[in-house]
């Protein structure tokens, strides 16, 4: 084995490491300009993604596990023992996908497979932007898990809205076409830490397409702690997936299914009462257990229901949250 | 130099639990909740370890010029001596709570304190 220094890869550059380097020294001492701010290891303004090669475990410190799994790391702390590829926060390739199915279920949801021109490296629960040919985008979660779907497939839950710019066209689009996506991008997965861990997941609408991967995921990485599936609609024929749901639990002792709806009708195994307040029933009865709680949907119910969550004592850190903000207005592809 | 309260807490790991305790706090005391109401709780939590790495010694760049800037709108809400006293009440609480000593936390309050007239936009010398 030769001594040579390690070498740090960013942006297509190879910089050699000086002894005891950091990467934002040696980044900056390339007139590169990396954010940063306490030099220490603490404020996480110099947060940079690790492409390939090992960091040191110090330089993670005091990151979330869905941002260490990301391969996110504190350049000011980072002093690699090893080749090193880095690249900034945010950098995302647009890649070509088609679509091979669009099938209408209940509650007005479209399930959208596509097929990616390549792998895309991804864990269920994160979301892409869909790009249409003209360049409409709208971002989707991911409800396929790719281990179990193909590393090239992609299930996507759309709400489908009357006269919806892009529901509306996914809803008539023929098999074939060809889409672009951007991402994955989020934190709202699972990670392998505690697999005796309770699991709580909480969705409203379309909020149970990142559940439904997150819960697949879990259930295929062997998690053995109990997981509890609370999903709700407003009316309960709005309610959708329930088969595969039934199937996937019959399969999986650990897995419990919850449906919630305001308007429960004729309506049976459906709760009467609200998300929140189901959930804060039972989640504090798990909180010393490790519980790990994925809230997903309307923003109102993921954001009021994470802050009475952490104000009944559960950890900022156990909490992972994905609130859907609606679309602007339509006003053609231009459109933000 | 003697280690600072920061390091004896045990450092940037045991800030992740400070600061959910003294958020905690702060969100459940009607004199100060309503200046924490913004649903960006992780931005929220961000900065209040920012704070509390600084009263405890920790690394930090805080600066008078940057506590002006990030207290000017709050100031024009009304924000005054009242809450900043209550805030400082509530850090000390926190700390109590995490085994710091009362003569430390003296300290602690010595330092939120030399910041209070830029917090409240104050010229700090008249």
């Amino acid at each position: 084995m030769s001594h040579a220094s390690p070498t740090l890869r960013f942006a297509g550059e190879t910089i050699a490491l000086e002894r005891g380097q950091t990467v934002l020294e040696a980044l900056e001492a390339r007139g590169v300009a990396v954010p940063s701010s306490c030099r220490a290891g603490a404020c996480q303004s110099c947060t940079m993604r690790a492409v390939s090669g090992e960091l040191p475990s110090e330089s993670q410190a005091g990151l979330s596990p869905a941002k260490r799994a990301l391969g996110h790391f504190l350049a000011c702390v980072c002093r690699p023992a090893g080749d090193l590829e880095v690249a900034s926060l945010g950098d995302a390739a647009e890649l070509s996908a088609t679509i091979v199915e669009v099938r209408r279920t209940s509650g007005a949801v479209l399930l959208v497979r596509l097929r990616t021109a390549s792998p895309l490296d991804y864990r269920p629960g994160q979301f892409i932007t869909l790009l249409r040919p003209d360049g409409l985008a709208r971002p989707y979660s991911i409800a396929s898990v790719p281990a179990l779907d193909g590393p090239s497939e992609l299930h996507l839950h759309v709400r489908h809205y009357p006269g919806g710019a892009m529901s509306g066209w996914l809803a008539g689009v023929r098999e074939g076409v060809e889409v672009s996506l951007r991402g994955p991008f989020g934190e709202c997965f699972y990670v392998a830490e505690d697999r005796d861990a309770p699991l709580l997941l909480v969705g409203s609408g379309t909020g149970l397409a990142p559940l439904y991967g997150i819960a697949r995921d879990a259930l295929a990485g062997g998690h053995r702690g109990p997981i509890t599936l609370l999903y709700g609609a407003r009316r309960a024929e709005d309610l959708y997936l329930r088969e595969e749901l039934a199937l996937l639990a019959a399969e999986h002792d650990n897995l419990e299914l919850i449906a919630s709806a305001l308007e429960v009708g004729e309506a049976v195994d459906v709760d009467g009462r609200a998300l929140d307040v189901i959930a804060l029933e039972r989640a504090p009865a798990d909180f010393s257990r490790g519980l790990r709680v994925f809230l997903c949907g309307a923003p109102a119910l993921v954001n009021g229901l994470r802050r009475q969550l952490f104000m009944a004592g559960a950890s900022m850190r156990s909490i992972f949250a994905d609130a859907f903000l609606p679309s602007a207005p339509a006003t053609g592809p231009s459109s933000v | 130099m003697s280690t600072s309260i920061y390091e004896k807490i045990g450092g940037e790991p045991a800030m992740a639990a400070a600061v959910e305790l003294f958020y905690r706090k702060v969100l459940s005391d009607d004199r100060v909740a309503h200046f924490f109401s913004d649903v960006d709780m992780d931005g929220q939590m961000a900065k209040q370890k920012g704070f509390l790495t600084m009263v405890t010694g920790g690394p930090n760049n805080y600066t008078g010029r940057n506590m002006r800037d990030a207290h000017a709108k709050l100031v024009v809400k009304g924000l005054d001596d009242g809450h900043v006293d209550a805030i400082i009440e509530l850090l000390g609480e926190t700390l109590k709570e995490l085994g710091v000593g009362d003569e430390e936390i003296q300290q602690v309050a010595a330092i939120a304190e030399s910041v209070r007239d830029d917090v409240l936009g104050r010229s700090s010398a008249s």
